[in-house]
């Protein structure tokens, strides 16, 4: 099975090389899409073995994804992995993450730091977390522990089937929504979160971002 | 005839003016200027004469001219702001798809050269 990683990096050069070089030894190919940068994370990716895409402008985190993953088809990929670029992620954890997909046990899986471990975490961010579960909830009738998780993997067929177009944070909840809308087969998988000075730094915090998504969601569902 | 008269005439015949310039120019379609074109005239007539608002407003039940005149904007004013916010969205959208298929088309890998190829329309 050919697994390929997809990392939406914006803005990273501290932490991208390193996390690129992690997991490459873990995936057959790993793919790091610039999203519009002003510094140079895209030729740090680059020497550090990723497949780079660039956006000329930055899109948004949904967006680069996207971008990533049709990329990541097209290049046969049979999984695809979904990773952050500011090292908050462990990438020993890929091969929990993409497992039952392996063993055609689900189609989707979601990392869930709240079946894992999280460490260092802001309370704002907490809180706004707990409140996105059950606004995912709300929304797609599907209730995970950890909603708004970065580290996530689907099946070619599953990714295929869904129909995602947001651009920015709302990426996270769309893409439960259309599980639930395609009856896709997922489960949650135990992952390990680690906030640093730096990735808290670079991370939208607090609450401001979270209403943004509920404005996006909400254009998007009701009035497209 | 008050100031404010004039003052709205004279801004009632330069929109008409500029926009006769844009419909040669063909930057607006037909549909676009006979439609802005009646708003501006209508404009015109109810600045000229006040007393016709009033009396259309009285048949809605409103009750001063200048009141209808003020919801009628509003109502336009919205409708405006709901038309270039739904087109906002589209060209976004757009762009989105535009900077996608760049970005694929010139994707990179380690050995340096930079991979031309046809990419497809991507789906989103």
């Amino acid at each position: 099975m050919k697994i390929i990683v997809v990392i939406p990096a914006y803005n990273e050069s501290l932490s991208v090389a390193a996390v690129v070089t992690a997991v490459r030894p873990l995936a057959d190919e790993v793919i790091v899409v610039d999203d519009g940068s002003s510094d140079n994370t895209a030729s740090l990716a680059l020497s550090a073995g990723a497949r780079v895409l660039q956006h000329l402008v930055n899109l948004g985190y949904g967006a680069a994804l996207i971008s990533g993953s049709h990329e990541a088809l097209a290049r046969g990929a049979d999984i695809i992995v979904h990773f952050d670029a500011d090292g908050q992620f462990e990438p020993s954890q890929i091969s929990a993450v993409t497992a039952p997909i392996v063993n055609n046990q689900v189609e989707v899986v979601f990392g869930s730091r709240f079946l894992g471990e999280v460490v260092n975490i802001s309370w704002l961010r907490l809180i706004t977390l707990k409140l996105a579960i059950y606004f995912t909830w709300f929304l797609s009738g599907i209730k995970l522990t950890d909603a708004h998780n970065g580290f996530r993997a689907t099946s070619r067929a599953a990714w295929q089937k869904m129909k995602l177009h947001q651009s920015r944070m709302a990426f996270s909840s769309e893409i439960v929504d259309e599980v639930a809308r395609q009856k896709l087969h997922y489960q949650e998988v135990p992952v390990k979160v680690r906030y640093t000075t730096y990735s808290r730094a670079h991370s939208q915090q607090g609450s401001w971002p979270a209403l943004k998504i509920i404005k996006d969601i909400f254009w998007n569902k009701f009035l497209s | 005839m008050n100031l404010i008269q004039f003052v709205l005439l004279i801004l009632a015949a330069i929109s008409i003016w500029r926009l006769w310039q844009k419909y040669l120019g063909r930057d607006i379609s037909v549909v676009e200027f006979i439609g802005w074109l009646l708003f501006w005239l209508l404009t015109a007539v109810v600045v000229v004469f006040p007393d016709l608002a009033s009396y259309i407003a009285s048949i809605f039940g409103v009750g001063r001219g200048s009141d209808l005149v003020l919801y009628i904007g509003l109502v336009l004013a919205f409708y405006l702001i709901f038309r270039i916010y739904v087109r906002l969205e589209k060209y976004d959208r757009d762009l989105t798809v535009v900077v996608r298929n760049l970005a694929r088309a010139k994707a990179a890998d380690k050995g340096g050269e930079t991979e031309q190829k046809n990419s497809s329309a991507t789906k989103s």
